[in-house]
């Protein structure tokens, strides 16, 4: 029932397949764990009944406070509606107000779905790829040269369903919040982030050590040549002096 | 690669694109769509060896140069009516203390082929640093000189 659905809905959004590979070496591709979906799902319900909550607190003391006032002027005729009809406009404002919530709630459920299984994470000897998305499709690559910060982040109910977020930063500043600023990717929901972490860090330090991509050891390698070719130079000039003097 | 320096103008596609954004802006829809019309009838692209730029804009002209080395991050972003259109945004990003974007790319069909061409560019990506041929250079330098020297002594 879903399967079929869901592939209609993806394909009327031209929703895109897997992301291509990026540049590099052994390529590791992680998904978003399956408790992930799980806790997705819980954090929906958590929000739903949170509204719904929300909702019953406020309209009881609105009615409360509603009949308080329409009981103080019935007599005096003071509003000029009539509390029958009055009655009628807030339950029809209300079910409108019901079947668009069910609706969005419905769509959002399917999303969820959706959104768990269209997550890939990359990851090649120098960058990485990440894709989210269902509505808006976003693919984030990173070379690992520029990559700054790397830190496993888990909230009290991730840990609830054992995944957590893996966060990647590359240089540059944001606007103080941090899930905002289009410098820092997340591997959402992945079991084990502590090995992925350890995983690309040890490949960082690879990374580090052949020197690869860092402008400034390019730098040091064309000196330590010039320095070469000096010495041979003087030592070639030593020689033509002693040949001179001989 | 070539067809990526050709890049010059956005594809008409972002001009439909601009006009179903600006129908959602509602009451502002005709001022909006004034304005992004005119961002595209002066939209330019240029790709070139060491960086890509991007122009716009009539009262307020508005430059940006990037320098390929410089890219930190490369996004792509596609909304349903994007994708609809066939296009997507390829975001670049430097180090620079903004949160946003600093270029846009916009209105390109070959939007993946951009993003990869800029991203092989990126800092890190591929082996062949600057140096490496003066190095090779040096290395040929030495050794004609020791061979000179050799042939003294």
């Amino acid at each position: 029932m879903f399967r079929p659905l869901a592939d209609r809905l993806l394909h009327a959004l031209r929703v895109p397949g897997e992301p291509h590979d990026p540049e590099g070496q052994s390529l590791l591709v992680f998904r978003a764990d399956e408790g992930y979906y799980r806790y997705r799902v819980a954090i929906f319900w958590l929000f739903r009944l949170l509204f719904l909550v929300v909702c019953g607190y406020v309209g009881f003391f609105a009615v409360l406070i509603a009949s308080a006032v329409l009981g103080d002027h019935k007599s005096k005729r003071a509003f000029p509606v009539d509390p029958g009809t009055l009655q009628t406009i807030v339950l029809v404002v209300a079910a409108i107000l019901a079947v668009l919530y069910l609706a969005h709630a419905t769509i959002a459920w399917a999303t969820l779905r959706l959104d768990y299984e269209l997550r890939w994470y990359k990851v090649t000897d120098r960058s990485l790829r990440i894709r989210e998305g269902v509505w808006f499709v976003r693919e984030m690559t990173m070379s690992f040269a520029n990559i700054q910060n790397i830190a496993v982040v888990q909230g009290p109910i991730q840990k609830l369903f054992a995944v957590s977020d893996l966060m990647v930063q590359s240089a540059g500043g944001g606007s103080g919040e941090q899930g905002k600023s289009l410098h820092v990717g997340y591997f959402r929901g992945i079991a084990r982030a502590e090995e992925v972490r350890d995983l690309i860090l040890e490949r960082l330090r690879k990374l580090k050590d052949s020197g690869l991509g860092d402008a400034d050891d390019a730098h040091v390698t064309v000196e330590d040549a010039l320095r070469e070719v000096r010495d041979e130079a003087r030592a070639l000039s030593a020689t033509a002096q002693r040949r001179v003097r001989a | 690669m070539d067809a990526i320096y050709a890049i010059t103008r956005p594809h008409p596609r972002l001009l439909t694109q601009y006009v179903l954004q600006a129908l959602f802006a509602g009451p502002l829809s005709p001022l909006i769509l004034l304005i992004l019309y005119f961002r595209y009838k002066t939209m330019e692209y240029r790709f070139d060896e060491h960086g890509v730029s991007k122009r716009y804009g009539i009262l307020i002209r508005r430059e940006v140069n990037l320098t390929y080395s410089r890219i930190q991050d490369i996004h792509l972003g596609s909304g349903p009516i994007q994708r609809w259109l066939g296009l997507a945004d390829v975001q670049v990003q430097t180090a620079s203390g903004n949160a946003g974007a600093e270029m846009v790319i916009e209105g390109l069909l070959e939007y993946e082929a951009v993003r990869d061409f800029l991203y092989t560019r990126m800092r890190g990506v591929r082996d062949d640093r600057p140096g490496d041929s003066s190095v090779a250079l040096l290395r040929e330098i030495r050794d004609e000189l020791r061979a000179t020297r050799e042939a003294l002594g």
